[in-house]
């Protein structure tokens, strides 16, 4: 009795019968798929037995015999996995040969391996990507992570509905204000996942093992089932295995029957791009559990301790190594070019061990492009702004200038008596003593004010009895480079470049910008996913591209002096139709005679299969 | 180099690009109307006789499924007239299509050249682009649509002799408008200031902008190709009641060649996709952050790969995926003009927020 035995190149046979559903034909209705079973038990060529709902009860609840799950042996003939075309969903050529021999299974054992039938299923995985797909778009021209005022003021109830149904309320309820966090996207990935392993379990992996075996086909109906099939006359099969050496296939014969296939990599491949999938999701949960991530921004000559600015995304993130560090600032710089605009942003900074008093661990200037990496935290140059302008009042008869100088003169007093040094150097002293920061706050958003402007305000008076703003001078700057300065009445008076010495006269008061100081915008973060995802990057790179091969294979039989060849791939087939025909074309023809001594002395020949590298 | 001079030399090579496009796609079109092939015997010249033998098959053997008229004679063999004519099938052999000493007018060299040349047109564009900016010629919307075009020719001058005369002319018909369009577009609709190559942002300054601008581009070249040929594909299909049973081959092929092509494209714009992901991890942190590009990037990808899952289900083949393939075509486009339209996000061009 041979399993399978009723092939007509249609049967989807499967080796577990246990995926036979009660009451499968409504269920084939919805699901849109054929569950044809082909039964061993001595059927015919030909013949489908459709199971009917008492059948399909009695074999559901019984366990599975033995032959119908054994798997063919490599040298039986005619066998449904060497015979049938690819089947649904498998799309990897052949059957899936499952070499399980269960005699008897349990529930558990029942309800995992339905599980894995459902979850494998191809167009439900297709459904799910489609799924994906459309919540993804619909995050695009939905705005997200913004207030929820933002959504009440622009999606409006009432007559003017955006699309006559979408409302602010409508948004904030189905979570489409954050879909990329939202319960349902999570769930539709980990479905994706979940259907990712187990097509590779259950049909990827067991078609590998059916892929690398040696098919030979000994009879020449079974090898019209494999794909277009010529015959060649008066031709020899060990010459047609010397051309496919030749092209890089591997070659086995046996028997006067042989099989050769090329580009194995090409089946391998899809595996390998779930398993880099799989990876990649894995590594972006361990992110979303393990990320510490903030932002700070630091003006130059300060410090900051890393810990401090770095927000877990869960209760189980861990702080890295270098979390008790200090970073101090040295220098901010922003490089111009000829035409004012920006080229790069510059931080020097030091990493700084309190545990080991302050000592320097690191020192670095970082760029965009270029972050900082020390023990498990890396740090991105992001962002600046200007903390604080530096001016100097310049002459002896300015308000602050005589209030310092007899300030400076009375110290002197107490501690060493009247000296003529406080006049001799009062020419020089006042250079420094006037000098002092003026701390800038940011205008950016606010009305009238288009992109980032930062200003500070110098007072002369005292704010008025009423609470009114004093009078005084106005300073902005948009950049490092330039420092606006508007008088009390708010009318334009002057720019300044920060170091260049040249004082400007405002509200009566000499002042000369000697510095801006910038801060930097640091973005921290400690990302303990990032290896996997990264290996499941190079691994997704790779393997899609492997599987851009085409997995060709030919089979050959001696009957007689003629040749029979049949030859099929998956992907590039008429590349494959060409290659098949010059093959073709260089088999030799021998003359009738020595074809005749040919075929006689192939059928009692020993085997002796051949393989390449 | 002296700057008037590669100005001038843009200029020329703008206008030149155009002009060899407009004119190969003429030739395209030309072509394919009016110079048919038609299927002829291959002559071998090693041959010395036309040797036909009689063979019986074995007793008891069927001839069901196969092709009787392809039985080969290995020194000679006979063409199958309901086949698609042989690329060398007009007489002609090679990429140049010159056979012996005389260059047959109808012979298909003649557009492969025009492609050819166009290709290198636009080659040189991009060269003296890149030496007048000093940085990858790859930053604004203009060099892209240039180096779109280049792609498409590029992708025609490769799969030009795997298929057949008659895809070859149809597959030349379809990407010289192609590129042809895309040059037109870049070239006298965006605005003059958009087309000027400015400095990069400290943003851009990175060498994965050469790595991934550059296979992103490839991956929508070939994805864009690949899914008109399904669109193309889809027509044919539709209407192929009327038509001869001998080009039933043809649309076939053009299947074939769609889900080829197709099939190229995923693992580029899956380099693509993942080397952005690693850039912006390297500039910012953050490996995807749901910015519009990246998600509709990863859309294209999702829908890409339900092509080609679609393509494994048997019962599905042909005209399924191809309306996928043509989904497909609409979603590529919006990811790459589209969503720089819609305002936000790190790639915008914010023309309409």
């Amino acid at each position: 009795m041979q399993p399978y035995a009723s092939v007509s190149g249609r049967c989807l046979s499967r080796p577990d019968a246990l995926h036979v559903i009660p009451f499968g034909r409504p269920l084939q209705a919805i699901a849109g798929r054929r569950f044809v079973r082909c039964f061993a038990k001595g059927g015919q060529p030909g013949d489908k037995k459709k199971l009917n709902v008492t059948d399909k009860l009695r074999l559901g609840n019984t366990p599975p015999t033995l032959d119908v799950l054994k798997a063919p042996r490599p040298t039986d003939a005619p066998s449904a996995i060497d015979d049938a075309p690819s089947t649904s969903g498998l799309g990897l050529g052949g059957g899936v040969a499952s070499p399980r021999t269960l005699v008897q299974s349990n529930a558990v054992q029942v309800a995992w391996r339905r599980l894995m039938k459902e979850l494998s299923s191809l167009p439900r995985a297709i459904a799910i990507m489609a799924l994906i797909a459309v919540l993804s778009g619909l995050g695009t021209f939905i705005p997200q992570n913004k207030s929820i005022e933002y959504y009440l003021v622009n999606y409006p109830d009432g007559a003017e509905k955006v699309l006559g149904f979408l409302t602010g309320d409508l948004i904030l309820t189905l979570q489409l204000d954050h879909i990329y966090t939202a319960d349902y996207f999570y769930l539709s990935m980990g479905l994706l996942a979940a259907s990712l392993a187990a097509c590779t379990y259950t049909r990827q992996w067991p078609a590998v093992k059916v892929a690398q075996r040696w098919r030979f086909l000994t009879q020449p109906k079974s090898l019209l089932k494999q794909g277009r099939t010529e015959v060649l006359p008066n031709a020899r099969v060990s010459d047609l295995g010397a051309i496919l050496l030749q092209r890089g296939y591997q070659v086995f014969v046996k028997d006067g029957s042989l099989y050769g296939f090329k580009g194995l990599a090409g089946k391998l491949g899809p595996i390998g791009v779930h398993a880099a999938l799989l990876l990649c999701l894995f590594g972006t949960a361990w992110s979303g559990f393990g990320t510490l991530k903030g932002n700070v921004m630091c003006p130059e000559g300060q410090d900051f301790q890393v810990a401090s600015f770095l927000q877990p995304s869960s209760p189980i993130a861990s702080m890295p190594a270098s979390a008790s560090n200090v970073i101090h600032v040295n220098k901010f710089t922003i490089d111009y070019r000829p035409d004012g605009s920006v080229a790069q942003f510059y931080s020097d900074l030091s990493l700084l061990d309190p545990a080991q008093g302050g000592k320097e661990m690191m020192r670095k200037t970082i760029s965009v492009n270029d972050p900082f990496r020390f023990n498990g935290v890396t740090m991105y140059q992001t962002d600046w702004s200007l903390s604080a302008v530096t001016l100097r009042v310049l002459g002896q008869d300015a308000p602050l200038a005589r209030a310092a100088q007899a300030a400076e003169a009375q110290a002197a007093a107490s501690t060493s008596g009247p000296t003529s040094s406080a006049s001799s150097t009062s020419d020089a002293l006042p250079q420094q003593r006037t000098a002092f920061n003026l701390p800038m706050a940011s205008l950016e958003g606010k009305p009238g004010v288009a992109g980032r402007l930062w200003a500070t305000f110098l007072p002369l008076a005292e704010p008025g009895q009423d609470g009114s703003a004093p009078k005084g001078i106005s300073i902005l700057a948009r950049d490092p480079q330039s420092v606006v300065f508007y008088d009390a009445k708010g009318q334009f008076v002057g720019v300044r470049r920060p170091g260049s010495g040249k004082p400007i006269e405002v509200e009566g008061l000499a002042l000369v910008v000697e510095d801006v100081t910038g801060a930097t915008g640091l973005e921290l973060k400690s990302d303990p996913g990032v290896p996997a995802v990264y290996a499941g990057f190079g691994g997704l790179m790779v393997t899609t591209l492997i599987s851009y091969l085409s997995h060709s294979q030919v089979w050959a039989l001696q009957q007689g002096s003629s040749l029979f060849v049949s030859g099929r791939t998956n992907r590039a087939k008429l590349a494959f139709d060409r290659e098949l025909d010059d093959i073709l074309n260089a088999v030799p023809e021998l003359p009738p005679t020595a074809a005749t001594t040919v075929a006689s002395s192939a059928s009692t020949a020993a085997p002796a299969p051949t393989a390449k590298q | 180099m002296n700057f008037v001079n590669l100005e001038q030399i843009e200029n020329s090579l703008r206008n030149a690009t155009f002009c060899m496009l407009f004119l190969t796609t003429f030739l395209y079109w030309f072509y394919t109307a009016f110079y048919s092939t038609n299927p002829q015997q291959i002559i071998n010249p090693l041959s010395l006789t036309n040797i036909k033998t009689n063979f019986t098959y074995p007793d008891g053997f069927q001839a069901n499924n196969i092709n009787v008229s392809t039985t080969y004679l290995p020194i000679n063999p006979v063409l199958n007239t309901e086949r698609e004519e042989q690329p060398e099938a007009n007489g002609t052999n090679g990429l140049l299509g010159v056979s012996s000493l005389v260059v047959n007018l109808k012979s298909i060299a003649i557009p492969r050249i025009m492609m050819g040349v166009s290709n290198l047109l636009l080659v040189l564009l991009l060269l003296v682009r890149w030496e007048k900016s000093g940085h990858f010629p790859l930053s604004n919307l203009y060099e892209s649509l240039m180096f779109l075009a280049w792609c498409c020719t590029f992708l025609y001058l490769l799969y030009c002799t795997s298929f057949t005369l008659l895809v070859e002319k149809m597959l030349g018909s379809l990407i010289a408008p192609c590129s042809l369009l895309m040059n037109a577009f870049a070239t006298f609709s965006l605005p003059k200031e958009m087309q000027q190559a400015s400095p990069l942002v400290p943003a851009l300054q990175s060498n994965w902008l050469m790595m991934h601008v550059t296979v992103m581009i490839i991956s929508y070249a070939t994805l864009i190709i690949g899914s008109l040929l399904s669109i193309l594909f889809l027509i044919l299909f539709k209407h192929k009641k009327g038509t001869p049973k001998k080009y039933d081959n043809f649309i076939n092929n053009l299947d074939a060649l769609s889900y080829r092509i197709i099939g190229l494209g995923f693992p580029f714009l899956t380099i693509g996709i993942l080397s952005g992901a690693v850039w912006a991890n390297e500039a910012w942190g953050s490996y995807w952050s749901w910015d519009p590009k990246e998600t509709w990037a990863l859309l294209t990808w999702l829908v890409f790969a339900i092509y080609l899952h679609t393509r494994l289900t048997k019962g599905w083949e042909g005209e399924k995926p191809a309306i996928i393939a043509a989904v497909g075509f609409l979603v590529v486009w919006f990811c790459y003009l589209g969503v720089n339209l819609i305002g936000e996000g790190l790639h915008s061009y914010g023309f309409f927020n």
